[in-house]
């Protein structure tokens, strides 16, 4: 069982490693597609490894049930490392509170107005870009008005004013 | 697997505590209660491995790891990775999530937004963009990150300590950054 738990550790390094790395040299590549794309191909990679090594009758419970046991603990040990760091890199990425910070630390004096700031993270370019990021990864129908939800921003917007009454959250935002 | 049963018990049991929590404090309360819940559960999460058998009674020897240390450092990841990555996460995303709520204005709407100026001006059921940065530059400057005074904004010193870490991550992983005009970098 060991060698479930260190085969999830190091495929998730693995993962890490090329998550970080490829968009840097390709700027093509967003990390939030790539992790969609990359991950199951993870989980699969684990699988066969921890099936492969099993057939070898070394390190893997000899049953199939522990087989089996040890490709769900590998793949819940990759999964936990990977839940902890999609959010971390999400913030440094995408917070607009972090932004702001850099964009502070970035400017003369550490010093900007707020109404640079305003027009930064607050103006119509601002929601347009996120419209328009959000047509992309097919929560809304098209990237011009009227904008209306496609099936999957539907699901995720019901889910989630679902749960901002179930934890009386207010309007959020 | 004690570890995954142990995990999706103690799980269930937090959930019901923070509904609670969430539902009776004021929302000023609510990261202090994610804070001392997660403290709390996970102290009782150890009491309840050291106390249980291996087995919890009825595993087979295949479920087993054979090593308690190893067995309490995945129940710790497991839960740690579902209170944190998940818990967590859907509280933020619920209650700060930016793209989440333009998603929900246009659920809401009738008809639906027909100009990007409508999806700014209708943002957050109406209160607008500007509400919502307002709200995040009042987080940074209670946070002792930044001081507003006459429509100008200014790092503190513990404000560019942080900057210095976010935009050496940042950095890290090549992101590009709107900078202002007359910037000198």
């Amino acid at each position: 069982m060991s060698f479930a738990v260190l085969t999830g550790v190091m495929f998730f390094v693995a993962f890490a490693i090329v998550h970080l790395a490829v968009p840097r040299l390709s700027r093509n590549l967003g990390r939030g597609s790539m992790a969609v794309r990359l991950t199951p191909l993870f989980l699969l990679a684990i699988a066969l490894i921890i099936l492969a090594v099993w057939a070898t009758g070394k390190t893997v419970p000899a049953s199939p049930i522990g087989a089996a046991a040890s490709i769900l603990l590998a793949e819940l040990t990759f999964l936990s490392l990977f839940v902890l760091y999609m959010p971390a890199l999400y913030t440094v990425t995408h917070s607009l509170s972090v932004a702001t910070l850099v964009m502070l630390r970035r400017s003369p004096e550490s010093r900007l107005s707020k109404a640079r700031l305003m027009q930064t993270f607050a103006s119509q370019e601002f929601a347009a870009a996120r419209l328009a990021a959000m047509v992309e990864s097919g929560y809304i129908a098209k990237s011009s008005p009227p904008y209306r939800l496609c099936p999957r921003g539907k699901v995720v917007a019901r889910a989630f004013l679902w749960l901002q009454r179930v934890w009386r959250l207010g309007p959020g935002g | 697997m004690k570890a995954l049963l142990l995990v999706l018990a103690f799980g269930a049991i937090t959930s019901v505590i923070l509904t609670v929590a969430f539902r009776v404090l004021p929302s000023r309360l609510h990261a202090t209660a994610l804070v001392a819940v997660y403290a709390v559960s996970l102290c009782g999460l150890s009491v309840a491995f050291l106390l249980t058998p291996p087995d919890l009674g009825f595993l087979a020897g295949e479920f087993l790891t054979g090593s308690i240390f190893l067995e309490f450092a995945v129940t710790w990841l497991l839960y740690t990775a579902g209170y944190l990555g998940g818990l967590v996460q859907l509280y933020n995303l619920a209650s700060r999530g930016l793209s989440l709520r333009m998603l929900i204005d246009m659920l809401e709407a009738s008809p639906p937004p027909d100009s990007v100026k409508q999806v700014a001006d209708g943002y957050c059921a109406g209160r607008g963009l500007a509400w919502m940065y307002e709200k995040r530059l009042e987080g940074l400057d209670h946070l002792g990150y930044i001081t507003v005074h006459g429509g100008k904004v200014e790092l503190t010193k513990n404000g560019a300590q942080k900057a210095r870490v976010f935009d050496r991550l940042q950095d890290l992983l090549g992101i590009g950054s709107d900078l202002p005009e007359g910037s000198t970098e």
